[in-house]
Order: C-alpha cells, then sequence, then structure tokens
C-alpha cells in the first residue's frame, strides 16, 4: 500500500487561510487555480482586499477579479502578452501584420499600441513598442518569453554622410544601447558626428557652420525636434541651448591647438520630460590630420512598458504633435507633476557609472571610411 | 519541590514513543500548558499528544527549545504590519528547511498544539513557496493534481472575461 504523504491539499482551510495572509492577492488567486478544492473553497474566494476590510468591515467582496487572474496567467502564456489598455490577452506577433478573423467584432486588436514607435529622426530608426515590450516579458517572466535585451539595441559602424551641408561633411555613428533599472527600460544612446578641425574655422554666417550641421543629428526627444525655422518654442529652446554650449566649447578648440587629449562635456535635460542630454567634444588626430568629434549622449526613461500608455512611454516616443501640445500643457505644471506620475529622473542615478560614453575613435569601421572620405575629397 | 524551570515532563506522541522534556519548553505550545494546569501534577503523568508522530514531535520541541526564553507574544499585535512581512529569522530558516511533508507535518503539529509563532514561521515558509508563482509552477511544486475539468476551465474562463485573441 502506497504511503499517504502531507501535501498542501491536506492542510485545513484554516491553516491555507493564514499562509494567504503573507502572500498577494495575485498569488492568492494563483494558489485557487490549482485545483478543484482550493477554487470551490468558499473561504478563500472570500478574503477580501485589506483597505476594505478597514474601510467597509460589512462589505463582502471577492477576490478573483478577473484582472488578478490575467496578471498571474500572463506567466503562463509565453507566446501572448497582456495589453493593460483592453485587458486582453494579444498573441506576439509582428505590429504591422493584423490578423483576419471571421469575428471582426470579437476580435479588436488592441490598435492603441499600433504605430507607437521611438523614432531617431535623420538616423532613419525606429523602435517599436512590441519590440521594448517583448524586451520587457523577458525581464519578468524568464527565458521562455520575449526578447533578449539586445535585440533593441543599436550599434552601427561610421558611415560617411554630406547632408544637409555639403561644406561640412562628416561621419556619423548611432549607439542605442538599452537597459533595465528598477523594471523600466533606460535607453541610453550616443549620436557621434565627427568633422575634420579645418573645417571648424570656416565660420559661415546663420545656420552654416557645424554646430547647425551637428545639430541636424542630433535627435534628443519628443521636445527637441528637428530645428526647423517654424520649429515650436519648446524644440528651439533646447536647441538654443545645444547651440551655444557646442559654439562655446567649438571657439575654445579653435583657439587651442590641436591637441590629441581635448575632451570636454556639458550637461543639459529637456524641461517637458524625463530625457537627459550630455554633449561631448573630443578631439582627435588621425595620420596627422585634426579631428573633432561631437557626440550627444542622451538618456531616457521609457517606463515599465506595460502598455502604450505608460507615461514614461508615451512622453518618450508617442508622435503626434497633438500629444506634444496636450503634454507640455501639463507638464508645464511643474516639478510636482512629473513627482506624481512615478516616473523617476534618469539624473537620480549616477550618469558615470554603468555604461559610460566612449569616443567612437576606437572603432573598426573608422579607418575604413576616413580613407573613403579622403578619397571623395581628392576629387 | 523543582522550581517550574527545571521540572520534567513526559510526552506521548500519536506512535506511543515517550519523550522527557523541560517544563518550560513543553509549554511553549498552549494545548500543553493547559493541559499541566488542568492536571495539575506536572511530571507525574505522560502527556498525550494525540495527533503528533515521534519525529515531528522531536522536531517540534527542537524549535521549542530555542525559542524558550523568547517574550511572549504581544496580545494585540499589530495586523498590518504582520500581514506585510515574509522575513523569516535565520536559525528558523535553517530549521525550515526540510521535506515538504515534514513542514506541513509540523504546520499541522504547530496549529494542533496551538504554538502560534511555529504556525506563523511554517505558514510564511509555504508563503515564500508560493510567491509570484503560476498556478502550473504551483502544482509543480507542491506536487498538486490539476483535477478541473475542461468544461469547468472553460467556465471559469468564460466568467472572468478571459479574453484571448484567437
Amino acid at each position: 500500500m502506497a504511503q499517504h504523504t502531507t501535501g498542501l491539499g491536506d492542510l485545513p482551510t484554516e491553516i491555507l487561510l493564514a499562509i494567504t495572509e503573507h502572500i498577494s492577492h495575485h498569488d492568492i488567486t494563483s494558489l485557487r487555480l490549482t485545483c478543484r478544492r482550493l477554487w470551490y473553497s468558499q473561504l478563500l474566494s472570500r478574503i477580501r482586499s485589506h483597505w476594505i476590510i478597514i474601510n467597509h468591515p460589512d462589505l463582502d467582496t471577492e477576490i478573483h477579479k478577473p484582472e488578478h487572474i490575467l496578471y498571474r496567467l500572463e506567466k503562463s502564456l509565453p507566446n501572448h502578452s497582456l495589453c493593460e489598455a483592453c485587458m486582453k490577452f494579444h498573441p506576439n506577433r509582428t505590429i504591422f501584420t493584423p490578423k483576419v478573423t471571421n469575428h471582426w467584432k470579437k476580435y479588436r486588436p488592441c490598435s492603441r499600441g499600433v504605430g507607437s514607435w521611438l523614432h531617431f529622426k535623420n538616423w532613419i530608426f525606429h523602435l517599436q513598442y512590441a519590440d521594448v515590450q517583448a524586451v520587457m516579458h523577458r525581464h519578468r517572466w524568464g527565458v521562455t518569453h520575449g526578447a533578449p535585451l539586445n535585440s533593441i539595441s543599436i550599434n552601427t559602424d561610421w558611415k560617411l554622410t554630406r547632408r544637409p551641408n555639403p561644406l561640412f561633411d562628416s561621419l556619423t555613428r548611432l549607439e542605442i544601447n538599452p537597459y533595465i533599472e528598477e523594471n523600466m527600460v533606460l535607453r541610453q544612446s550616443c549620436q557621434h558626428v565627427l568633422f575634420r578641425h579645418e573645417d571648424l574655422k570656416v565660420i559661415k554666417s546663420g545656420n552654416c557652420n557645424i554646430t547647425h550641421t551637428a545639430i541636424h543629428f542630433f535627435h534628443g526627444c519628443i521636445h527637441t525636434p528637428k530645428p526647423l525655422p517654424n520649429a515650436t518654442r519648446h524644440s528651439s529652446i533646447f536647441h538654443d541651448r545645444l547651440r551655444c554650449a557646442m559654439t562655446a566649447l567649438i571657439e575654445t578648440l579653435i583657439l587651442s591647438t590641436i591637441a590629441t587629449t581635448f575632451s570636454w562635456r556639458h550637461f543639459d535635460e529637456c524641461e517637458f520630460c524625463t530625457c537627459q542630454f550630455s554633449l561631448h567634444i573630443h578631439a582627435h588626430t588621425l595620420d596627422r590630420e585634426g579631428f573633432v568629434e561631437i557626440i550627444l549622449e542622451s538618456w531616457t526613461n521609457l517606463g515599465n512598458c506595460r502598455t502604450p500608455h505608460s507615461s514614461g512611454w508615451k512622453m518618450a516616443a508617442w508622435h503626434a504633435p497633438d500629444n506634444t501640445r496636450m503634454r507640455s500643457s501639463y507638464m508645464s505644471a511643474g516639478e510636482k507633476v512629473k513627482q506624481n506620475i512615478g516616473v523617476p529622473r534618469t539624473g537620480d542615478r549616477d550618469l558615470t557609472r554603468g555604461r559610460g560614453c566612449e569616443s567612437g575613435i576606437g572603432h573598426a569601421s573608422l579607418s575604413v571610411e576616413v580613407e573613403r572620405w579622403r578619397k571623395t575629397r581628392a576629387k | 519541590m523543582a522550581s517550574t524551570d527545571e521540572q520534567k515532563i513526559i510526552l506521548v506522541s500519536s506512535d506511543g514513543v515517550n519523550i522527557q522534556t523541560d517544563r518550560i519548553i513543553a509549554e511553549r505550545s498552549m494545548l500543553i500548558k493547559n493541559m499541566i494546569e488542568d492536571l495539575g501534577t506536572p511530571g507525574e503523568e505522560p502527556i498525550p499528544i494525540m495527533n503528533v508522530s515521534e519525529a515531528v514531535l522531536r522536531k517540534v520541541l527542537e524549535w521549542c527549545d530555542h525559542h524558550k526564553k523568547d517574550p511572549p507574544p504581544e496580545k494585540d499585535e499589530d495586523a498590518d504590519t504582520r500581514k506585510k512581512t515574509t522575513d523569516i529569522e535565520e536559525w528558523d530558516q535553517k530549521f525550515m528547511q526540510v521535506d515538504q511533508e515534514m513542514l506541513f507535518e509540523i504546520i499541522l503539529a504547530a496549529n494542533y498544539m496551538d504554538i502560534k509563532a511555529l504556525l506563523d514561521v511554517g505558514c510564511k515558509t509555504v508563503a515564500n513557496m508560493i510567491k509570484g508563482k503560476s498556478p502550473e509552477e504551483i502544482r509543480k511544486t507542491f506536487n498538486i493534481q490539476n483535477d478541473f475539468t475542461p468544461e469547468e476551465e472553460e467556465q471559469i474562463r468564460r466568467e472572468n472575461e478571459w479574453a484571448e485573441d484567437r
């Protein structure tokens, strides 16, 4: 005869109740979903939220609310993701391939997530919400879920670019290094632009100088769109500040003789969102020719990415101009609003720690590209 | 007559084994404490512990021995703070590193012998094993048979508007 062993199911309900005092409602729902006895247990189904007990001692509410079950089942469904906006599981799929069903009323993909991306102008780079969400899934539930962190990182080679002003052709390079801290995605990006030192001295009037050319490439956050004459008030504040800093740095550089070790750093932040910037200027010498590398390093908190409507993601990535206006009006209500929406400022962390912004001068692709650059100029 | 601290008493486990222990250790159990007071002749008569086997009783007494000098729990313990914490002190954590059957036997014994603190440690240990797991993972951890019928599963889904895209 097989010996009977005591298991969790043999515990009397009062002990199970004592155990449930130490776990969350999500955990209680998980426990109840394991077998019939626990699911149909009257006592377990009537555990109330603590604040309800305090405020309404006479109220008898059940805890197996749909959201508890949905959250807990998320872990069991690696091929689906729970959308907090519509509280439904969507199959993981490429976001631009909508699924056709006969029951169009029954299935409505959460269209609000579609087309939400973080857009790097001039770099032709988009970071899709679905991709970031997949990364967070893996972070939350383990390797059977989602995609690895490096799936949303990018590290391009140096590339010769002649836009927007052929007078100041330059080499450019983009690095995106996302990382996860306290269950939130932080996106660090480094945008490198490399000029010839001799071009620094060509001081042209108006928009026709190196500063303007560099700013053309730099994408900061949604509040720093392309610096056009008709740009919004907010964008020009940022660009004015960036331009001032860069001009000051470059003037210092022109006055000095070419020094290989020259390096300068300027720190700034967007006044409307959590985005923060650091401007680096390095002077290098390659084969007796001077180069100046300008790097815009930026940090953006993308939030927990549970929904495309979470404050972090929406602020960082939403691209509709209407939203920009709405956001800036409520953000201008002051620093307190920023505190209340629960997105810690990236500045709270030590920015010098972890991944720093390194000069791209050591990158393998540089020498090849510089050679190409010289040949183009010789023509 | 020996003082209460040095008095010895004899407990009898469910499988009929006599275990001698100090009265102060055994009195961590409210069941034994009440029995001694009712009987009035400590040490003379063996006290039967009907539902607890020898192995489990020895383990429970080991815990009582270590905690014999603990202050008695305050009556109006703040329920709020107790609920939140699942911290277990280091010695208790090591003590609870036993197989699952023994763990549940200890919890049942603590419940039967009315040792509140031990029951609490046991419940916290189980709670820590449940935390953050999906139903399927809990089934695996505790070897629970999924006895829902397909119809029942379907009904739970429907009741909870579990909407999965098809």
